[in-house]
């Protein structure tokens, strides 16, 4: 009935037709979304990045709320306690009264890196570190304590 | 059971992953490997229409994966999607204005206007170049048919149960597309003058 049969070469070049074809990146992603929309499928980005953000916050505010402490701990430490660290910068100086002359001497170590100490009074505390001077009256023996922290 | 990119995992570790776990990278990768098939036969089908392969490409996958749980593995993955494809594909040609009727019907003659000229048998790539044309520029009737017997292999009692048409449609639909298309790839020296 139907004898109007391929030839070889038709055959051949038919069955040569390429089976395969790549279709747009962009119809990966429209199938997924898709599929996630009717929940057949989970999206591996939402849900993580949403959780990430919220731990970044926490941890943001467990490290400010632990950094404020131990500085306002620090900072009512009273001066003369053994709290300076030996690793301080610190030196005594006498000087003539009237004086408001300062220079550092004898022992002197660097403080650790980010620690200061509490200042004596009358010091002037430089939140951005450095020198804080005291001076005594003129009618006494004047001892000029330099503290110096980073 | 997790994919690890890298490490091949079978169509079938593939969509349990998907169907228990609606993992996507499990999902990925069965896309990856199985949608270049899928999306050609959907151009072909389709005439070339990019647009609408993609919509049914999509919508293959939305089905298949839908009814995963419904697969029996009695067939390879490969082969089921393919036949849900072509039924997508079917849909999409029956929704271009044109009704059952017409686009297997055994009293439609295609009128060939204009043949495409032939080029050279040593020219493979514009040979092949000039048979896609020829397909695409069928009837859509008679295209699937032949894309489907002749392109992928199917035999008329699968494509009849796909197109939902009879063996006997299928048959004469094919004789008449191979002689549409014959029609349309004479080559340039039998062309009259």
């Amino acid at each position: 009935m139907h004898d109007d049969e391929l030839t070889a070469s038709e055959r051949e070049a038919l069955r040569a037709l390429p089976r395969e074809a790549s279709p747009s990146d962009l119809l990966e992603e429209r199938t997924l979304q898709a599929l996630v929309g009717r929940g057949l499928v989970r999206s591996r980005r939402r849900l993580p990045g949403a959780m990430a953000w919220m731990g970044a916050v926490a941890a943001c505010l467990v490290f400010f709320v632990a950094g404020f402490g131990v500085g306002m701990r620090r900072a009512e430490r009273p001066a003369d306690e053994s709290t300076f660290s030996p690793s301080a910068t610190e030196g005594l100086a006498e000087q003539r009264p009237g004086s408001t002359l300062t220079q550092g001497a004898g022992e002197q170590t660097q403080p650790a890196a980010g620690e200061h100490r509490g200042l004596p009074a009358g010091a002037a505390m430089d939140t951005a570190g450095g020198l804080a001077l005291t001076s005594t009256p003129a009618n006494q023996k004047q001892r000029t304590q330099v503290v110096v922290w980073f | 059971m997790n994919p690890q990119p890298g490490i091949p995992s079978s169509d079938r570790e593939l969509a349990e992953a998907v169907l228990r776990g609606g993992e996507e990278r499990a999902f990925r990768a069965l896309y990856r490997r199985h949608s270049p098939r899928v999306y050609q036969l959907a151009l072909r089908l389709l005439g070339g229409d990019v647009r609408e392969a993609e919509d049914v490409t999509q919508e293959t996958w939305l089905r298949a994966i839908g009814g995963l749980e419904r697969f029996r593995w009695e067939a390879a993955f490969g082969t089921w999607l393919g036949r849900i494809a072509v039924h997508v594909a079917k849909d999409a040609l029956r929704r271009r204005g044109r009704g059952r009727e017409d686009l297997w019907d055994p009293e439609l003659e295609f009128e060939t206007t204009e043949p495409i000229p032939a080029h050279s048998a040593a020219e493979r790539l514009a040979t092949r170049i000039d048979l896609e044309r020829a397909i695409a520029l069928l009837p859509d009737g008679y295209r699937a048919v032949l894309v489907l017997h002749d392109v992928e292999g199917w035999p008329h009692q699968s494509i009849a149960s796909e197109l939902d048409i009879s063996v006997g449609t299928s048959k004469s639909q094919l004789h008449r597309a191979r002689r549409s298309l014959r029609a349309l790839l004479v080559p340039a020296a039998e062309e009259p003058a």
